[in-house]
């Protein structure tokens, strides 16, 4: 049966994405299934079977080295085996010699990748090189501009300490969460964490914003149930700072129980019924003009005296009963029964 | 020899389908954290200020420009001014990524429907059971954890998902299904789809307030309980105005092609009166059970309502999932998010289907093309278009699409329809008050030809400073660039050669 081209096309398409689409599918299955495989190695006792997962890790390891960036959960797989095998020296010289060449890389470039500099340290880690922390001291100078930046949030962090539920220190605070967001918030936060100076300096700043929290929330205990607006502010302070989970699960399970509402407040039920009654009331009201119409037409109305005329037929009678033709803008007809 | 176009079956399929149109899916992914962080209850102010002086006559306007003259936005354009034509087209190839937007949330939603399916043939718990941190974790596994702010890095990084595919070819069909036949046969979908639709969701409002109680209580204050001074605030009217036409899918010339369905002689104010009231009357309703079930995720959390409105979490695919996730029964956990997961689902196809149409209805105007034809194609082009939503990055991809498109394109866009329209000719006023229940005068021009472009030029400078100063809040410059910048200008460009090339059959 010969198809129209459009549909061809479209039916090429959707054959084409659905194709893409399973292939994807299996190609994650077939993923997962490299990983259980290289994983069954450790319980494994048959020997034959063991010789066989070691060939197929290493088929693997040589692969995913080959590529310009590794898979790191399957490299991790086929190199645990690899490491138990008589080639594990060897395996190790070549996963350290390829994250030494990606680090090499990323250290050189202007704009280097926060990922893959991680994912580089984590691969010479895995490969227990002894030349990490040479790579770790390297990484920390690129960083190096940013230390008096970091020693300025070190200050802020002793003042916010020092007036830890007193109102003098709110300032300080505002000013510690911006310049602590300005370390981990941006692209390059993992770097700026290698840095020794820059990673004590957050860690007192992330202590000094703990320590302002649970001091109010004392405050807020002993002086009854209301919340006060500084605490909220601290704890904004310490979700900006993606540090509630640092904050003791008691005192976190308090502070939400006493940031709830048990019921609607009178302002808040008033707004609710105004916006409810305004907008079905104007909808009831439009719904009853358009009931009661016809409306009369203006007969001196000229409607299209700006316009040229519309050149499509636009009696809504001849097809109101059509219920189930196609929508025809451009399309022709040769009905002639039209009036 | 007659040309003929088709027509909704009635005038109630009419309103009926503008309010389906009206509707969209941003009432539960988006509006609640919006009203939060601009003064929780003291937002709707402005909101229905926005709506009065802006939704409410843009609404008129479009109805007006599909009814007067009997053609999608491109056509009404051009028959306004055939200089104004690219103007048409613009708003057409923005609505056209909006239905793209539209199309990856069905996916994404999709794949959430058949992932509750299985775990109900399965009588096993749903995958994201948990709370909202296990229902994140579900969904990250699809997404990598958040786009850096190197735009060419993140780029590099893009891994294509599978069944993220399968789900937008999927999609994409049966959009090309239900459109394909037509007004009539969209008429007959949407009237049995959007009760559907609102059925479930009020299935799910009684889950939540049972499986919640107080603690959705608490979700319903937290976005009720208003901020005066958040009144004084530019941003917070900036933002009604914004959200003011975007839930209502106003300026892609959604309207204009639907009430060029309608019979010339039809009323166009009291039906945007109806379809807007019910458009802002839904997302009020749906962010409210939306906040209500942020409210119950919070309370399992044992965190503040507050960080899971305005936090990290995505509000419909990890909180609202973890909401329904802690029901004991497993039967019924399942039924529940297949049933939630099916109304987003719907509501999005119902967007989907309205901005469809408005495309198809552009190309068909202006070329005189066949409409299961060019519906095949627009299908097809949108499959490929969408195919950058299947992967790990297109689920940032959408979201930063879906909130920059609108300040860099369709209000801009909107901006200048109601500055030409306004300013340039009298056409649909005049129509409007020859038919029209509501007649309209001096108030709804001067909203249309100096509230709108006012509104929305402000919106388009706060979104440019936030581009050019992006520690100031919002995207980071090149994403800014990439989702906001970039679409607006290709979809202007295209704009203006489509508008160049001759109509077809205009003898």
């Amino acid at each position: 049966m010969k198809l129209p081209s459009v549909h061809s096309v479209w039916i090429v398409i959707a054959l084409i994405a659905t194709l893409l689409g399973v292939g994807l599918l299996a190609r994650a299955k077939s993923r997962d299934g490299v990983i259980y495989s290289l994983k069954s190695y450790a319980v494994e006792k048959n020997q034959p079977e063991r010789k066989a997962i070691e060939q197929f890790a290493g088929e693997v390891f040589n692969g995913e080295l080959g590529k310009y960036i590794v898979d790191e959960k399957v490299v991790t797989a086929a190199y645990n085996v690899l490491k138990q095998t008589e080639v594990a020296e060897a395996s190790r010289q070549r996963l350290e010699l390829y994250a030494k060449n990606l680090l090499e890389r990323e250290i050189a470039l202007a704009h280097s990748d926060d990922d893959l500099l991680e994912l580089g340290d984590r691969l010479l880690a895995l490969a227990a090189s002894p030349d990490r922390g040479i790579y770790r001291g390297r990484i920390a100078m690129m960083s190096k501009e940013r230390e008096a930046e970091a020693a300025a949030l070190g200050q802020l962090a002793h003042a916010v300490s020092r007036n830890a539920g007193a109102p003098e220190g709110d300032a300080a605070f505002a000013q510690l969460v911006e310049s602590r967001l300005r370390f981990t918030a941006g692209p390059h936060a993992w770097v700026l964490r290698q840095n020794p100076a820059i990673a004590s300096a957050v860690e007192s700043a992330d202590a000094a914003a703990l320590q302002r929290f649970k001091v109010l929330l004392q405050q807020a205990q002993t002086s009854g149930p209301e919340m006060t607006p500084r605490l909220r502010d601290a704890w904004a302070g310490l979700r900006a700072m993606k540090l509630q989970d640092r904050v003791e699960a008691a005192e976190r399970t308090y502070y939400a129980a006493q940031a709830r509402v048990n019921a609607l407040p009178p302002a808040a039920f008033n707004i609710a019924v105004c916006v409810l009654m305004i907008l079905v009331g104007g909808m009831a009201y439009a719904i009853r003009s358009v009931i009661k119409g016809p409306i009369p037409i203006d007969p001196g109305a000229e409607t299209l005296e700006n316009v040229e005329p519309i050149d499509f037929d636009t009696d809504a009678e001849t097809l109101e009963a059509a219920k189930h033709r196609s929508t025809r803008v451009g399309g022709e007809s040769h009905d002639t029964t039209m009036h | 020899m007659k040309q003929l176009r088709d027509r909704w079956p009635s005038k109630s399929s009419f309103i009926l389908a503008a309010v389906s149109g009206a509707i969209g899916v941003n009432a539960l992914a988006r509006f609640p954290a919006e009203v939060a962080a601009h003064g929780g209850g003291a937002f709707f102010i402005p909101l229905l200020i926005a709506v009065a002086s802006a939704g409410m006559p843009m609404m008129a306007l479009e109805f007006g420009l599909g009814l007067c003259y009997q053609g999608s936005i491109v056509e009404c354009m051009r028959k306004v001014d055939k200089r104004l034509e690219w103007i048409g087209w613009w708003s057409a190839l923005l609505g056209a990524l909006a239905c793209a937007c539209a199309v990856g949330f069905m996916a994404w939603a999709g794949v959430y429907v058949y992932d509750s399916a299985m775990a109900l043939l399965a009588n096993q718990p749903v995958p994201w059971a948990g709370d909202a941190s296990v229902a994140q974790g579900y969904l990250n596994q699809y997404r990598q954890a958040a786009p850096t702010e190197d735009v060419v890095s993140s780029i590099a990084r893009i891994k294509p998902v599978g069944s993220l595919l399968l789900a937008l070819v999927l999609v994409w069909l049966l959009l090309y299904w239900a459109v394909r036949r037509g007004v009539p046969f969209l008429s007959d979908l949407i009237s049995r789809l959007l009760p559907i639709a609102l059925v479930i969701m009020a299935i799910f409002v009684i889950v939540i307030f049972r499986q919640h109680g107080l603690s959705a209580v608490d979700g319903v204050a937290q976005y009720l309980e208003p901020d005066w001074n958040a009144l004084l605030r530019m941003d917070t009217w900036i933002a009604a105005y914004g959200e003011a036409f975007r839930s209502l899918l106003l300026g892609a010339g959604v309207f204009v092609a639907y009430a060029s369905y309608r019979n010339r002689s039809d009323d166009a104010t009291a039906t945007a009166g109806i379809a807007v009231c019910a458009g802002i009357g839904m997302l009020f309703l749906l962010g409210m059970v939306a906040s209500a079930a942020i409210g119950g995720a919070a309370a399992a959390m044992s965190q503040p309502t507050s960080d899971l409105l305005t936090g990290d979490f995505d509000a419909v695919f990890a909180v609202l999932a973890s909401a329904v996730a802690d029901i004991r029964i497993v039967s019924a956990q399942a039924v529940v998010s297949l049933l939630l997961f099916l109304a987003l689902f719907l509501f999005a196809f119902l967007s989907a289907l309205a901005l469809l149409t408005s495309f198809v209805t552009a190309l068909c105007d202006k070329f005189h093309l066949d409409w299961e034809a060019t519906t095949a194609r627009a299908c097809a082009g949108g499959l490929l278009v969408t195919s950058l939503f299947s992967t790990n990055l297109g689920f940032d991809i959408r979201l930063a699409i879906d909130e920059l498109s609108f300040p860099f394109g369709l209000a801009l866009c909107a901006a200048a329809q109601c500055l030409t329209l306004g300013w340039g000719s009298d056409g649909v006023r005049r129509h409007l008050n020859a038919y029209s229940v509501f007649p309209v005068g001096g108030v709804w021009w001067s909203m249309i030809a100096v509230v709108i472009p006012a509104a929305f030029l402000a919106h388009f400078i706060v979104k440019v400073q936030q581009w050019l100063h992006p520690g100031s809040g919002g995207y980071g410059s090149g994403a800014t660039f990439a989702a906001g910048v970039l679409p607006a200008v290709t979809a202007l460009l295209i704009a203006l050669s489509l508008s160049f090339l001759p109509r077809r059959g205009s003898a």
